[in-house]
């Protein structure tokens, strides 16, 4: 298994730094330069932010420079927050940037993950009950009414009109500002987990081998904890990597909704500001979780699977 | 029994979930923040790229900087230039030295003193084409600046020089009435040279920034929140009212609006425009409405033959569009419309009534002359007009309407509209490049002179979005520059302004008009009569 998981990070090296020399070439071939604005720069002072920055090299050598960089861990300055490291943008010291996006994924998961499965594995087991059709309008519903509807939504019932919670911001990251925008987000996703892990438990259940065990006489208990629950998990398993790196780069909607200072309005204002530096820090962050999360899923699955360890 | 055990799971499964959250934060039954009596919160309305007076070119920082440092020159709430760190000042005879007499005991945030010395730097800093100011233009008049910027002299050339530890003087090429216009600017806010020596380009840093201003910085959330604490040092900290600032970078105005509802916020930046006759019904005085001094309009690409060579075209589009229906109707905010190349407001009034005469005559009347124009420029069904206008995402319904009304005018078949709409950026791109047909445009007027809209016309200058070229405009212009009677440059300046606006180079659309909530608990501050928006919170009061 660890033979595995060495081969599998050494593989997503060269994955990682093709990703980056395509972004890298696309981003600077956008139309736009980080520096226009309303108000034109004088040619000297273009100049000299243009060098400031080695946008006044040729490409191929910023490419080199840029790597070399990364190599030591440093994503640059950004060009919107004039002055300022990527790196204190991103990860600084208070609270902000990805640490708040980080936390509200955790609690986001934390939740989502148990109830969605318990959910799932429950309407399964009673595949056409009322509990089965519930779940299953529930997750149409959700799908189709995004967080752009249920953010606001959720502020004008519980903070506008009922005034039990902020209409937003992050106060000190405490549970009163958190509690709107996480539960926005469980609400995402929390159905779409649950949809799956039915899917999969009905599929599982209906399988030879647990009418074999049924054949047997084993208890339901048994049949369901012993044989059932694990490769019924699977599915939900690889699921759940991509999701969590989703939700970790993704929550920009939820974020702006609830004026969150995390990293889905650093991508929105680094993409049309055209700070090359952060949309670059932005994108190797989340291919790399994307990787990574992917990397755990295909050990859960070795752990839960023995066939795939062969 | 199963059904049993999995409910109970199920339930303990979501208690825990939520003990996890709550285990790591402190919370009191916070529900909705009580407002504090020490801390007024302010929606700067998108989030602060720069606290760097030298490098701030957008309003949001510029809101940020008039509380943290202090230019030579104050102003006031109807932007009247008022002693600042500069308690007084006198001009030349002729109009180009101005000498500003510094005040006793001035101190930065940490108690080291303001010198003179800090005051020659700051300038020199805004010219130094190695700061790379945007704003480097204020300082283009003073004696060697535009040599500084264009990296032909040394930056300690500039005309700015202190006389002794008290006393700075200012030389300036040309005499120009609106120069302690430009000493009030953010751009020109007095930084501590020895900070800003020691810490290099992480001076803006918290925990470094020396300010001379009446706030300085405690926190910085990007994206977050900034917090802003009383600069017990600040020359006039007695009547600095309000202990704390929290501004807010709130981008959806929604939100925005919730805040407000729920006293997230004490003063908004903007408002939902779509809900605007709702909020007036609903929070009837607490809505504010000010013409800002900016305007709107579009451009005619003048380098393209097509448009440059054809007079009777341009007057036609422009006198087609029905500025009145996009006003009322289309917008319906209370915006003035506008038939000048500046707006009436501009100088207290001084450049008033100069807009197009045929403005005055019914429409039917104007739609005739319009069509009558069109006709002679040349184009008709047989050869008709294809025309595109290119604007960015933001702007509406406008150009729709626009579209549509030359449409109507001229005919379906005789001119072909086509829509281009670009992402804010390509747009500024190809608009620079003169890469268009009729582009969106518009301008905020930085301070009260009509300076700040007539280099929007002038040959050659980077501003001048249509690439229009007149040089007796330029003539006039630089007359009234050189001349240092106030009359004689007013009426220069209006003969130029009749001139460029006969020529057909833009089409002024209107005036704009903003709108923010003020919640009734903060006093102190006129939300409706400052056309600039330059706002301090030292104004404010509980």
């Amino acid at each position: 298994m660890i033979k595995f998981a060495i081969k599998r990070i050494l593989v997503s090296i060269p994955t990682l730094l093709a990703i980056i020399t395509l972004v890298f070439f696309l981003v600077h071939m956008t139309p736009g330069n980080p520096f226009d604005g309303e108000r034109a720069l004088s040619a000297e002072a273009l100049k000299s932010l243009m060098a400031q920055y080695r946008l006044d090299l040729p490409l191929w050598q910023q490419y080199i420079m840029y790597l070399n960089d990364l190599i030591h861990g440093n994503f640059g300055i950004s060009m919107k927050y004039l002055g300022q490291s990527i790196n204190s943008l991103l990860f600084p010291d208070n609270m902000g940037g990805f640490w708040v996006t980080l936390r509200i994924s955790i609690y986001t998961m934390s939740v989502a993950v148990p109830i969605g499965i318990l959910l799932g594995a429950y309407a399964g087991l009673h595949k056409n009950s009322w509990f089965d059709k519930m779940v299953v309008s529930g997750n149409i519903f959700f799908t189709a009414v995004p967080t752009m509807v249920t953010g606001p939504l959720a502020v004008l019932i519980f903070a506008v009109t009922l005034r039990v919670f902020p209409a937003g911001g992050w106060g000190d990251g405490d549970f009163m500002h958190l509690f709107l925008p996480v539960v926005v987000l469980i609400l995402a996703y929390a159905p779409t987990i649950a949809f799956v892990m039915r899917g999969s438990i009905i599929e599982v259940l209906s399988s030879n081998y647990i009418r074999t065990a049924k054949a047997k006489g084993l208890p339901t208990k048994t049949i369901l904890f012993k044989h059932a629950i694990k490769p019924a998990l699977l599915p939900v398993i690889s699921l759940l990597g991509p999701m969590f790196a989703g939700v970790l780069v993704g929550a920009v909607v939820t974020e702006q909704i609830f004026t969150l200072p995390g990293l889905g309005v650093l991508t929105t204002n680094a993409a049309t500001n055209r700070d090359y530096n952060m949309i670059m820090a932005i994108t190797i962050l989340g291919s790399t979780l994307t990787i990574v999360f992917n990397i755990i899923v295909d050990l859960l699955y070795i752990l839960l699977d023995p066939k795939i360890k062969q | 029994m199963k059904q049993k055990y999995i409910i109970s799971l199920l339930a303990l499964i979501i208690g825990s979930g939520i003990l996890v959250a709550c285990s790591k934060s402190n919370h009191e039954q916070a529900q909705v923040k009580p407002q504090s009596s020490d801390t007024i919160n302010v929606d700067l309305g998108s989030d602060v790229p720069t606290i760097d007076p030298a490098l701030t070119q957008d309003v949001t920082s510029a809101r940020v900087i008039y509380d943290l440092f202090s230019p030579l020159v104050d102003f006031n709430q109807n932007n009247q230039p008022i002693p600042g760190i500069a308690q007084k000042w006198s001009v030349s005879k002729d109009g180009k030295v101005y000498t500003f007499h510094l005040r006793k005991g001035l101190k930065f945030s940490d108690g080291s003193p303001i010198t003179a010395e800090d005051i020659v730097f700051t300038w020199q800093r805004l010219a130094d084409p190695k700061v790379s100011s945007p704003y480097n233009i204020l300082v283009s008049n003073i004696v060697n600046g535009q040599a500084i910027i264009d990296g032909k002299a040394k930056v300690e050339t500039l005309g700015v020089t202190a006389l002794d530890k008290q006393t700075i003087q200012i030389t300036l090429e040309h005499p120009d009435t609106a120069f302690i216009q430009i000493c009030t600017q953010p751009n020109v806010g007095i930084v501590s040279k020895a900070n800003l020596t020691k810490f290099g380009n992480q001076w803006t840093n918290p925990d470094h920034m020396v300010t001379s201003g009446a706030y300085t910085i405690k926190e910085w959330v990007v994206q977050g929140h900034m917090l802003l604490t009383k600069n017990p040092n600040y020359y006039d900290a007695n009547n600095v009212k309000i202990k704390n600032v929290n501004f807010l970078p709130l981008v959806d105005t929604n939100a925005s609006l919730s805040q407000y509802d729920t006293n997230g916020v004490d003063i908004t930046y903007s408002i939902p425009v779509d809900q605007y006759k709702d909020i007036q019904q609903r929070l009837g005085k607490q809505l504010h409405q000010f013409p800002l001094e900016a305007m709107s309009f579009y451009d005619f690409n003048m380098v393209l033959p097509q448009y440059a060579n054809n007079k009777n075209l341009r007057q036609a589009l422009s006198m087609a569009v029905d500025r009145e229906v996009i006003v009322k109707h289309i917008l319906g905010q209370g915006q003035t419309a506008l038939y000048s190349y500046v707006t009436p407001t501009i100088e207290d009034g001084k450049f008033a009534g100069l807009g197009y005469s045929w403005a005055k005559l019914p429409r039917a009347q104007q739609l005739a002359m319009a069509k009558d124009l069109f006709a002679k420029a040349g184009y008709s069904e047989s050869h008709p007009l294809e025309i595109a206008i290119s604007y960015n995402t933001n702007d509406g319904n406008k150009k729709i309407a626009i579209a549509a009304m030359w449409q109507e005018t001229f005919g379906t078949q005789s001119i072909k509209v086509t829509q281009s709409n670009q992402e804010w950026k390509t747009f500024l791109q190809d608009r620079k490049k003169a890469d268009y047909d009729i582009a969106r445009d518009g301008w905020n007027a930085d301070y009260n002179s009509v300076n700040t809209y007539t280099m929007l016309y002038y040959c050659k200058s980077p501003q001048n979005n249509s690439k229009y070229c007149n040089y007796e405009y330029n003539k006039l212009i630089d007359k009234a520059q050189n001349t240092n009677n106030p009359e004689e440059r007013i009426k220069l300046i209006r003969q130029a302004l009749q001139l460029a606006q006969d020529d057909y180079a833009i089409i002024p659309l209107y005036q704009y008009t903003w709108h923010r909530l003020v919640n009734p608990r903060v006093k102190g501050y006129d939300a409706d009569h400052n056309y600039f928006d330059h706002v301090q919170s030292k104004w404010y009061k509980f």
